[in-house]
Formats: C-alpha cells, sequence, structure tokens
C-alpha cells in the first residue's frame, strides 16, 4: 500500500510545524526571566528544571520523528511475522535449543 | 569417617566417583531442562498468516508452505487474500519463496523478480532503520533470521544453574558462552523459574539487564514426559535506532545547528503480548508437543495484530536443496495462470466484446482447465487460488452466472477454514470487482450471498469493525444493505444497536453526497458505485430511506439511558446529514 505524495507532505509538513514549536518552547523555557539564577537552591531548581524540559523535549521529539518510521515499524512486524513459524519450529526440532519464542 | 577413610585408601575410586557426579549433573542439567528441542528430521506444514494493520485497518491473509529442519528452512506463499492488485504487504506476495540454509538466505517472487536477492550467511546484523511511509523492501525479511538467532538459547546455557527442582527465582550468566555459531548473541543473563527441570517461567536479559521478552510455560502434563500446552510471551518495548536515508532534520538551538540524522526511539510500542498453542502430534516413531496457533496481540490484548494457524504437520524426507525446489515449485504460476493473467491485464474492465476471437477461444479453454483441476487433497490456499483463477476467467468473460457459482464456492472455502474476517473483506472486493466491470445485475447477487453468509459467520462487533472501516475507504452501499439486513435478522445487537443504525445512516449519507454530486467523482470504483446503485434505484428512494433510517436511529438513541461519548458525536452526526439534506432541498 503505498502512501499519496500529498499526504506524504502533510505527513513531513506537520513534523516541521512540531519541531519549530519544540524549538520555540526550548527558546522561551530558556529566557532570561525563566532563569533565576540568584541562590544555589534557585539555579538548582532552574537546572532541574531545564533538563526536565530538555527531556520533555527530547521525547516530543523523538515521538514526533518517529512518526513517519510507525508505519513501516508496522510493516516490518507484520513480514518478519511471515518466518516466526519456521523459526519457531526450527527451536523444536533442533536437539540442542530450548524453546522459546522467534519475535518478529 | 569410615566412609571418607575407605576413599583414602583408594584415590582412584574417589576420583571416579567425582567423576561421575560431575558428568551425572552435567548431564542431568544439559538434557534435563525442558521444553527443548527434539530432532525429527525435516518437517513440512502449512500455515494461514494473518496480518492486521492498525494504522490502516487492512486484514491480509498469506497461505504459506514451510518446510524446516534444524539446520535449514522454507517458506512458499501459495495464495493471498484479498486478492487485490495492492495488498498490504512488501510485495505482492503470491508466489513469494525465503530459503535459507547455512550458507545462504535467498527471496525470490515470480511475479516481481526484480527483488529476488541472495544473501550468504553470516546475514549480519540490522543497519540503522531506515524506512518510512510504510515501505519495508522485502530483504529485509532476513533479519527476522538474525533477529531470532540473536536471541535463541541453548541447553549449555543452563549449565550453571544450582537449582532445577527449586521453584523460585533464579539468574544464570551467559557471558561466557556469549557467541555461538558465530552469531553475536543480545542475551547475555536468564532469569528463570524451574521445577523438575521444567523451565515454567523465562526472561531473557540483555547486557543493560534489559528484557528482551519473558515467557511463561504451561504443559498438559504434570509428570514427565512434559508436553508443551501454551507459551505466554511479553515482547516489552525495545530500542531502535531510527535514520534519515539522506538530509535529516536540522534543528537551532541557543543559536547552534545541529543535524538529526539517526535518533532512539522504541519498537513495540506499548509492548507485544503472544500466545503459542501447543497439541501433541505423532511424527513418525515420536509424539511431539507442535504449535497449532500463534497469536499477537497489542497491549491492552484487544486486537489481534497478527496469528498463523499451522497445520497438516509431516515428516519428509528432503535436503536443503530438494526444499528449495520443493518451495519454488509449490507456489510458482504455471503457464496457464500465466496465460490468465496476461488475458486479466488484456481485458481489464473490459467488455467482453471486445475480445479478439483467437482470445475467446483461449479464455474458454483456461476455463475447462481450471474447472477440471480437482480439489481433493488441497490446501485452503490452493483451492482459493484455483477459483480465483476462474473467477478472474469469468470476469473477463462477463459471464454472471459462472461467477454467481464461483463466489458462493469462494465463501464456502472461506467459511470452512474458519476465515470469517476475509469473509467481509474478501467477499466485499469481488463485488467491488464485479461492479466495476459493470456488471450491476451479477453485483446484485453476489451481494445478496456476501450478506447471508457474512452474518451467519461473523458477531456484532465484527460486522461494526468492518462498517467502520469500509465507510473511511467510501465502500458504501455493501456497508448500508450489510447493517440493514443485520439490524433485521440479529437480535444481538442490544446496546450496539444505534451505532449499527447510525453507522448505517453515515454510509448512506456518503451515497447520498455522491448521487447528488456525480460529477465531482473520479472515474474509479467511487464513479462505479454510483452508477451500481442508480442502475437499480433512484435518488429520491435513496433520500426517502435514508431518513427513515435516521429517524430509526434518533429514536433508538432517545432509548438510551446513558449514551457514550462515541454515541453522542454519531447522533450529532445525524443530525449533521439531515441540515445537509434540508439545504440540498432548499
Amino acid at each position: 500500500m503505498k502512501i499519496k505524495p500529498s499526504i506524504k507532505r502533510f505527513i513531513e509538513l506537520r513534523a516541521i510545524v512540531l519541531i519549530i514549536v519544540i524549538v520555540l518552547s526550548l527558546s522561551l523555557g530558556q529566557a532570561p526571566g525563566n532563569n533565576s539564577t540568584s541562590t544555589t537552591g534557585d539555579t538548582k531548581t532552574s537546572t532541574n528544571r531545564r533538563n526536565r524540559l530538555k527531556e520533555e523535549i527530547r521525547k516530543n521529539m523523538t515521538k514526533s520523528a518517529s512518526g513517519n518510521f510507525r508505519l513501516s515499524l508496522e510493516m516490518k512486524e507484520n513480514v518478519d511475522f511471515v518466518l516466526t513459524p519456521a523459526l519457531l519450529v526450527q527451536e523444536l526440532i533442533s536437539e540442542e535449543v530450548v524453546i522459546t519464542y522467534p519475535s518478529e | 569417617m569410615e566412609y571418607f577413610h575407605k576413599f583414602d585408601k583408594s584415590p582412584f575410586k574417589l576420583h571416579v566417583a567425582i567423576l561421575f557426579l560431575i558428568i551425572l549433573l552435567s548431564t542431568n542439567i544439559s538434557f534435563g531442562i525442558f521444553p527443548k528441542g527434539s530432532d525429527t528430521g525435516t518437517l513440512q506444514f502449512d500455515g494461514i498468516v494473518e496480518l492486521n494493520s492498525q494504522h490502516f485497518q487492512t486484514h491480509v491473509l498469506l497461505f504459506v508452505r514451510y518446510w524446516v529442519s534444524p539446520k535449514f528452512y522454507c517458506a512458499s506463499v501459495v495464495w493471498a487474500e484479498p486478492h487485490v492488485g495492492s495488498l498490504n504487504f512488501s510485495i505482492y506476495p503470491i508466489t513469494t519463496v525465503i530459503d535459507s540454509n547455512e550458507q545462504s538466505f535467498r527471496n525470490t517472487n515470480d511475479v516481481h523478480s526484480k527483488f529476488d536477492a541472495v544473501f550468504s550467511k553470516p546475514l549480519g546484523k540490522r543497519d540503522v532503520f531506515s524506512f518510512m511511509f510504510n515501505d519495508y523492501p522485502i530483504d529485509n525479511i532476513r533479519f527476522a533470521e538474525s533477529d531470532a538467532l540473536q536471541s535463541r538459547i541453548y541447553t549449555e546455557d543452563f549449565n550453571n544453574i544450582i537449582e532445577k527442582t527449586n521453584s523460585k527465582w533464579q539468574t544464570v550468566d551467559i557471558n561466557e558462552i556469549s557467541n555461538k555459531k558465530g552469531i553475536n548473541r543480545e542475551v547475555t543473563k536468564l532469569n528463570m523459574q524451574i521445577d523438575d527441570g521444567r523451565i515454567n517461567a523465562l526472561k531473557l536479559l540483555d547486557a543493560k539487564e534489559i528484557l528482551i521478552k519473558s515467557i511463561e510455560y504451561e504443559y498438559s502434563s504434570k509428570n514427565s514426559p512434559y508436553f508443551l500446552n501454551r507459551q505466554n510471551i511479553l515482547l516489552p518495548e525495545r530500542p531502535i535506532k531510527l535514520g534519515y536515508k539522506s538530509g535529516g532534520v536540522t534543528m537551532t538551538i541557543d543559536g547552534r545547528k545541529k543535524a538529526i540524522k539517526e535518533f532512539e526511539s522504541v519498537r513495540h510500542v506499548g509492548s507485544r503480548k503472544c500466545t503459542v498453542d501447543y497439541e501433541a502430534k505423532k511424527i513418525a516413531d515420536k509424539t511431539l508437543a507442535l504449535p497449532v496457533r500463534v497469536v499477537v496481540y497489542d497491549a491492552n490484548e484487544q486486537d489481534a495484530l497478527r496469528s498463523a494457524r499451522l497445520m497438516s504437520y509431516k515428516q519428509v524426507d528432503i535436503n536443503g536443496v530438494g526444499a528449495g525446489k520443493s518451495a519454488d515449485a509449490f507456489s510458482s504460476f504455471d503457464d496457464n495462470e500465466w496465460a490468465t493473467r496476461k488475458m486479466l491485464l488484456k481485458y481489464w474492465m473490459k467488455n467482453a466484446e471486445v475480445i479478439e476471437e483467437a482470445d475467446l477461444k483461449k479464455l474458454h479453454k483456461l476455463r475447462t482447465h481450471f474447472e477440471q483441476i480437482p480439489d481433493e487433497e488441497k490446501t485452503a490456499g490452493e483451492k482459493l487460488r484455483r477459483i480465483n483463477m476462474l473467477l478472474q476467467l469469468n470476469w473477463t468473460l462477463n459471464d454472471g452466472e459462472q461467477l454467481q457459482k464461483l463466489f458462493q464456492q469462494y465463501l464456502d472455502i472461506l467459511a470452512a477454514n474458519d476465515l470469517d474476517g476475509m469473509i467481509l473483506v474478501g467477499g466485499q472486493y469481488a463485488i467491488e470487482t464485479t461492479f466495476r466491470w459493470r456488471m450491476f445485475a451479477t453485483a446484485d447477487r453476489l451481494l445478496e450471498k456476501w450478506i447471508d453468509i457474512a452474518i451467519a459467520n461473523n458477531n456484532e462487533q465484527a460486522i461494526l469493525s468492518f462498517g467502520k472501516s469500509s465507510i473511511r475507504r467510501d465502500r458504501l452501499w455493501t456497508i448500508v444493505e450489510l447493517l440493514d439486513k443485520s439490524l433485521v435478522s440479529s437480535d444481538k445487537w442490544e446496546q450496539k444497536r444505534f451505532d449499527a443504525q447510525s453507522l448505517k445512516c453515515l454510509a448512506f449519507g456518503g451515497l447520498y453526497e455522491m448521487l447528488r454530486n456525480p460529477d465531482k467523482i473520479q472515474q474509479g470504483r467511487r464513479k462505479e458505485q454510483v452508477n451500481w446503485v442508480l442502475s437499480s434505484t433512484k435518488i429520491e428512494k435513496i433520500q426517502d430511506s435514508l431518513k427513515k433510517s435516521i429517524a430509526d436511529a434518533q429514536k433508538t438513541f432517545t432509548e438510551i439511558e446513558d449514551p457514550t461519548p462515541e454515541q453522542k458525536t454519531l447522533n450529532k452526526q445525524l443530525d449533521i446529514i439531515l441540515t445537509k439534506m434540508a439545504q440540498a432541498k432548499r
């Protein structure tokens, strides 16, 4: 099943918009008003917040960027599953092998 | 003391006793572990592999024959359903052969030979995953084998177990023997519960001690000899590196530009749960527990993502070369099948009147040939393949009577093999092909047959899910008729009655819009759907039926004490249809 170029463009555009939003939110998170460095405690809190924000951004980025790969990862699981019966039965008839499950 | 004293006097005996003890212990552990493989030569079996897509809501069946030995295996796809040109798989699957032995891995396809490939062993590891938009080239299937071998475990991995009769959790480190047959193993630690040498639960861990998979084993007997009854497997989310083939994304943070070409993500999002059911089968002089059903679910265990039914196991005296040849012969098209395919492409969607005289003779000859092939001892896939050849010939010949007979046979084969979901999907495709060939009266008759068998073999939930996915693809008239009949004939709708009624209205509404604006529809199946509907009814009649259907649905809605949010949304959608109809009148 092939995806129409217009849909591809839409998905790519959506990814770009998401990335812009992420970059903007990162910039806002690092704006001077948000960064209090007057005391050590505040610095720690600010650093923690920044790290949390960075982690959140990293997760969001990964999620949005991996969106385009998801369809192929689903296809990979399904296509690879065609070999699962063969690999499972091969375990069953191989003397030294302990039966597990050949995950696709 | 006296006991040791005796040995003191005879050191040779002591050495022999210790050696015997060591051999006994290691033998017990190595060979007493269960479940483990048992050499049975080469096995041949058939599989019906079901592949569902959550993204595209597709349902695909592959009919595959397998040949498996400890040193090689082959898979040959003899048929696929529904039979359409573009099926949700990485290649047109019919005639695909996978042939793997100790030296090489081969994937070939008769119809699309440009994707044929042979790889020498070892196959190596997967590269960064760089496929997007549903693309996954078929030759990547070879890495399914590499992945499986990397996490395969062996009886000798259990040599370091201290207790094999204690059901407490224990861990064994298999780092020292992490290379097996040149394959860099992913598993470095095993965590398990063993009782009487029988593994009850097993966790496979990687070098970072992160779970690769966990398996619970159920046995059909409490005492030895043990037979596997079921495996429950958890495949957790695992890291995977994704990457762009070219370019990538450039980000600017703090004025610094960073190009992202690769990044970490996860596969098996939300995890997978699998079950493998076993049945005891007599193979030559041995009784073996062999897998008969594998089902893979998503994390909520509601939707089967894929499954395999395995059957007709038999031992065959064949080597790797022979298995490869058998696999090629089993699924490849013969001359008559190629000729049928050629004719179909030449006269696709054309009126039979334009068929050349010589081709007409050929078509009749081919039809007689396929009619005379006996179905006895054939697999479901082989039977469906023959019926499909005949369907194609009769579409080309525009023979409505023959199509009706064959369609009935087609649905009967699916029903006899419990392929209920495919009755819905495959039946709908066959009706669609018939009306696209502008055989409207025949399509009407096929529709009647289809509805009866579809309702008899599918529950309300299956019909509802199918209806939803069909509406998304503008397959409307078949759904209106299917839901209409089902609502009349089944008393099991109960809480879901409104859902079915409103779904029917949505299909009806979509169709009404198409009928009102036929010029906006592009040529193709949507256009032909409109022509088909108008061949037996008028837009005014559709409009009246739609109004009545909406009134019925909304009456049901008022009777629901506590409607779900989804039902409320559906009811609003019905109002929208009514508004549109009123506007159209003005």
